[in-house]
């Protein structure tokens, strides 16, 4: 695990808590984990970042959210993606795509 | 729906708010149990896996508070929650409120209660259309300082002018008896050319304005009437048009009511306007030439100096063909234009501004206080503060808190103030003297309340700003760390204070030196002898319809009656008639020359103010008599042309000569002899410089055409002068009951109102005065308290080590006076640069009047030091043990 996590890009953070959200529903923690797991270790989200921005996210209706039981048995609340959310996560990632795209190419050029 | 989730969202925030909170803390308390359960899995023992936890989390309270920040409803929420808190914060120091509350309210009241006056004669509109192409012009002639047109001229400038699109002459303070209807009414009236209304860009609300035909000498009578006239003697009926009425017994056709705002012009209310019927003639003809005031419209984008080139270009033409005395007399002139605003306001605006300033003042003042107070309270607040910052509150957040409780003291204080001006605006418009225009209308309107607004808004930043932004120090750790209230203290604080203590005197120095000028030419001005005793003295003017009393004998028969009536009646100790009272102004000069000389400028004779009077008219007003003898009954009928001067008529004229038994020519009469002198009097107003004056009987007539249309009664009473009115008015209607009597007043009143306008300045100023050292006070003597609360170990140690209570005093009353130097300093400085700005407002008092300015150097100082005194003492008698132990 990296100690000294990379610093998230604006907009990132999202397009990772909906990426991660694909796979079903899930916790704070789960997707916590989830992204360290898909990003190889790459990203450790803290919960001062992502408790925030799930908020936000549910505001803005990407996703919704209950509570649950988690595998412990512990009350815990659960996320998952909405329709609008997926379609977030399509644009999200279309413009993502785009965007390493055009970095990878300038810094190729030498 | 984003929307609708995002309204949903707020709602929720907003309503139900513990709920809302509830999830959250169960959220983040779960995530942190489930941290915890997943280190004890990969083997940590409890107490490592619970450390571990707390350190990935960052604080259950921080998260919370970051992710309240995401949330839409999170403004409003956090602004009530400020709000709320706020009010817990004041009401846990219930005396600084209520002295910060008190403090605003006396400076947020003052200054509405002064900006609704300005707002009421400054600011409103005229009530004319387009008001700003509208001036007043005529010829300014620098040998006599004085301002005339003459009606010749009038003519001249209307046809020739380019710069103006109309422009009309016209005549205020005329008058007519009403009667034919009820009780003989006086009037006020006014004459203009046909046309005025068109010139102001007003239509009558009925009927139509006057025609060119009609404002012809010889032309039928026709009359506009005022609304309120219309209202009161005509029951608003709308048939009056084309109706007669009689005034002065001749009867002019009513052509149209004016609309209910409008105003004549020159603050002069007219109740019937009349046609002027001026006569375009040559100016040498030997027939008295009206002199007209003009207003004009200017065309658009014309100046008023391009509109006085231009008239002065015609004036070239018009000069060069006068007559030598009229060309003397007008040598120099030029054209002067006025915007009407100027000439209607122009007067009053000094004095208000100076008081608005003044209130400015000391509503800064006012925050300084109330800031000084924060600053202190900033020092025992930055634990709170620190604490609220390791809590998560970011560094706005802080500062918005602190901000929203200033605000909310400041609107506090606002609320209050605006309740405070309402009644203050009323006693204000009491106090204010009549010359003023508009001023009785001043009330809360919404400029007044928008700018109640602005200033509680800027008040609350003021005095918030600054100890919030002290409060916000970095060092989180080091406040947290420190042990008492004590230690924090020394380093921004007092400093502050200090610099807001010798603003709040210097401010204060320049209203006292303010207050104390205007005070000292008041006192000059009240203080000047008017040359009569104006107490108990009763004073009407009667006027005689010219049909009924066409003649000088008919006139002087009917006042010498009249005289010989009002004396009978109980109380009265003298009854006198003269042509115009003391005070009032010119009612008519006479050139003079005295017989045996030859005059002293070919064709231009020095002039006496003329005044008729009946015998007892010096023993009524008190007029001391220097030399000779005065009128009495059997000399003033007996033919002779006899005449009474004053002082300076023989100063003027006989410097070392006795005047009595010397001959004068007055005007064409030749043969009048001096009979006596009598002490100056006061005719122009007291701070006018007084006139060589000549007193002839009325009951004389001086040449073929005079008449006496009108005299004013005097009665002098041994009881109340007001109690004469109504057997006056029952002995007037005796004798002839088509005579009213009008403008009533005493001669106390007369006086008063010379003074009114310097005794309403001064009278506010001084408040204020005392308002901004009363604040000043509460300002030195809170810092002195709170700088001898936070010394108070030190001053232990020093009496502990031999220090005597004197020493302590001392000390303490040193820091004081140093404040007070620095103060004065600038307070000074600050006086004499601001001196220029009110000199217009003073009589005979320089601005930097020296004697005022060390009165007040030494007076602040002394007030401002005892009430340092009294911590002083207290801090002397600090028991050294109880001081040590204190921590």
């Amino acid at each position: 695990m990296n100690s000294e996590p990379t610093t998230l890009l604006q907009g990132t953070l999202d397009l990772l808590i909906l990426k991660s959200l694909v796979a079903g529903e899930m916790h704070g923690l789960g997707i916590s984990r989830r992204i360290q797991l898909i990003t190889s270790g790459t990203f450790h989200v803290k919960p001062g970042s992502l408790f925030p921005a799930l908020h936000r996210m549910e505001e803005e209706g990407w996703i919704s959210s209950f509570w649950g039981d988690s595998e412990n048995n512990r009350r815990a609340k659960f996320y998952r993606l909405t329709k609008p959310g997926r379609k977030q996560l399509e644009a999200e990632t279309k413009r993502w795509g785009r965007i390493s795209w055009a970095i990878g190419q300038a810094l190729e050029t030498s | 729906m984003p929307l609708f989730m995002r309204a949903r969202s707020f709602l929720r925030s907003l309503f139900s708010s513990h709920r809302v909170e509830a999830d959250l803390d169960q959220e983040i308390r779960s995530h942190l149990e489930m941290l915890i359960e997943e280190n004890i899995r990969q083997g940590m023992s409890a107490d490592e896996a619970q450390r571990a936890a707390r350190i990935e989390l960052g604080g259950i309270e921080q998260v919370k508070e970051q992710v309240r920040e995401q949330r839409v409803g999170n403004w409003l929420h956090s602004v009530l929650s400020d709000c709320h808190f706020a009010f817990r914060q004041l009401r846990k120091s219930p005396a600084f409120a209520a002295v910060a509350i008190l403090t605003l309210a006396l400076g947020i009241g003052a200054n509405t209660a002064i900006f609704s006056l300005v707002n009421s004669v400054l600011f409103r509109p005229l009530p004319y259309h387009a008001p700003e192409q509208l001036v007043w012009a005529s010829d300014f002639m620098p040998r006599q300082q004085n301002s005339i047109l003459l009606e010749s001229d009038f003519y001249a400038w209307r046809a020739q002018n380019h710069v103006f699109t109309e422009m009309s002459a016209y005549e205020p303070d005329d008058t007519f008896t009403l009667t034919g209807a009820g009780e003989p009414q006086r009037l006020r009236a006014a004459r203009t050319t046909f046309s005025f209304l068109d010139v102001l860009g007003i239509a009558p609300q009925l009927g139509r304005t006057f025609r060119e035909e009609e404002d012809r000498l010889g032309a039928p009578g026709v009359a506009l009437v005022s609304d309120k006239l219309w209202r009161e003697h005509f029951a608003s009926n709308s048939s009056i048009i084309g109706q007669s009425i009689q005034l002065d017994s001749q009867l002019y056709t009513i052509i149209g009511v004016l609309p209910a705002t409008f105003e004549f012009l020159d603050n002069s209310p007219a109740d019937v306007i009349t046609p002027f019927a001026l006569e375009n003639r040559e100016i040498g003809e030997q027939k008295a030439m009206h002199i007209v005031r003009i207003v004009g419209r200017l065309r658009p984008g014309i100046t008023p100096s391009l509109a006085a080139a231009d008239l002065d270009a015609i004036n070239q033409r018009l000069f060069a063909a006068y007559p030598p005395a009229f060309a003397h007399m007008f040598q120099g002139a030029k054209a002067e234009i006025i915007p009407l605003r100027e000439r209607l306001l122009g007067k009053s605006r000094p004095a208000l501004l100076t008081l608005f300033g003044a209130v400015g003042f000391v509503l800064l003042i006012a925050c300084a206080n109330i800031a000084s107070l924060q600053l202190a309270r900033a020092v025992s607040r930055e634990k709170e503060i620190a604490i609220r910052s390791s809590l998560g509150a970011g560094k706005w957040r802080v500062l918005r808190q602190l901000l929203t409780e200033n605000i909310l003291l400041a609107f506090a204080g606002g609320c209050c103030g605006l309740l405070l001006s309402a009644w203050l605006t009323r006693i204000l418009v009491k106090l204010s003297p009549s010359d003023v225009p508009h001023l009785a209308l001043a009330r809360l309107d919404l400029r007044v309340l928008c700018f109640t607004l602005a200033a509680t808004s800027f008040a609350g930043l003021l005095f918030g700003l600054a100890p919030a932004f002290a409060a916000l120090r970095p060092n989180l750790v080091d406040t947290l760390k420190e042990s008492g209230a004590q230690s924090g203290a020394g380093r921004f604080a007092p400093g502050s204070q200090r610099l807001l203590v010798v603003a709040e005197f210097a401010a204060a120095l320049i209203l006292l030196t303010g207050s104390a000028l205007l005070l000292k030419s008041f006192h000059r001005l009240a203080s000047i002898p008017p040359g009569f005793e104006a107490s108990g003295v009763f004073t009407a003017r009667i006027p005689l319809p010219r049909n009924l009393y066409p003649s000088h004998e008919l006139q002087a028969a009917f006042f010498q009656r009249l005289i010989e009536q009002v004396t009978t009646i109980p109380g009265v100790t003298s009854a006198a008639a003269a042509s115009i009272l003391p005070l009032q102004g010119s009612n008519g000069s006479t050139s003079v020359e005295i017989e045996g000389r030859p005059p002293e400028l070919p064709g231009r004779a020095p002039a006496a103010e003329e005044v008729l009077i009946s015998p007892d008219y010096f023993q009524a007003l008190h007029i001391p008599l220097l030399s000779g003898t005065v009128f009495d009954p059997h000399n003033a009928q007996n033919g002779a042309n006899l005449l009474v001067v004053n002082q300076a008529f023989v100063q003027r004229f006989f410097p070392d000569q006795d005047p009595i038994g010397r001959r004068v020519v007055l005007g064409k009469e030749e043969g009048w002899t001096i009979i006596g002198v009598v002490a100056d009097t006061r005719q122009f107003g007291l701070a006018a410089p007084v006139t060589p004056s000549v007193f002839v009987s009325f009951a004389k007539k001086m040449f073929p055409e005079m008449t006496i249309p009108e005299l004013t009664l005097l009665l002098r009473t041994n009881g109340n002068p007001e109690s004469l009115l109504s057997p006056v008015r029952s002995t007037v209607s005796t004798l002839d009951k088509n005579i009213p009597i009008y403008d009533v007043l005493t001669l106390q009143d007369l006086l008063h109102d010379q003074t009114a306008s310097q005794r309403f300045s001064s009278l506010l100023l001084s408040a204020f005065a005392f308002l901004a050292i009363l604040l000043a006070c509460l300002g030195i003597y809170g810092v002195t308290v709170y700088s001898v609360s936070q010394r108070t170990r030190e001053f232990g140690l020093r009496m502990a080590l031999g220090a005597v209570p004197r020493n302590i005093s001392f000390l303490i009353l040193r820091q004081a006076a140093l404040l007070t130097l620095l103060g004065m300093v600038v307070g000074i400085a600050a006086s004499l640069a601001l001196g220029k700005l009110i000199s217009s407002l003073l009589f005979h008092v320089e601005p930097s009047d020296p004697a005022t300015f060390f009165t007040v150097s030494l007076l602040l100082p002394a007030i401002i030091l005892l009430a340092c005194y009294v911590p002083a003492r207290r801090a002397s008698r600090v028991d050294p043990i109880v001081a040590l132990r204190y921590e």
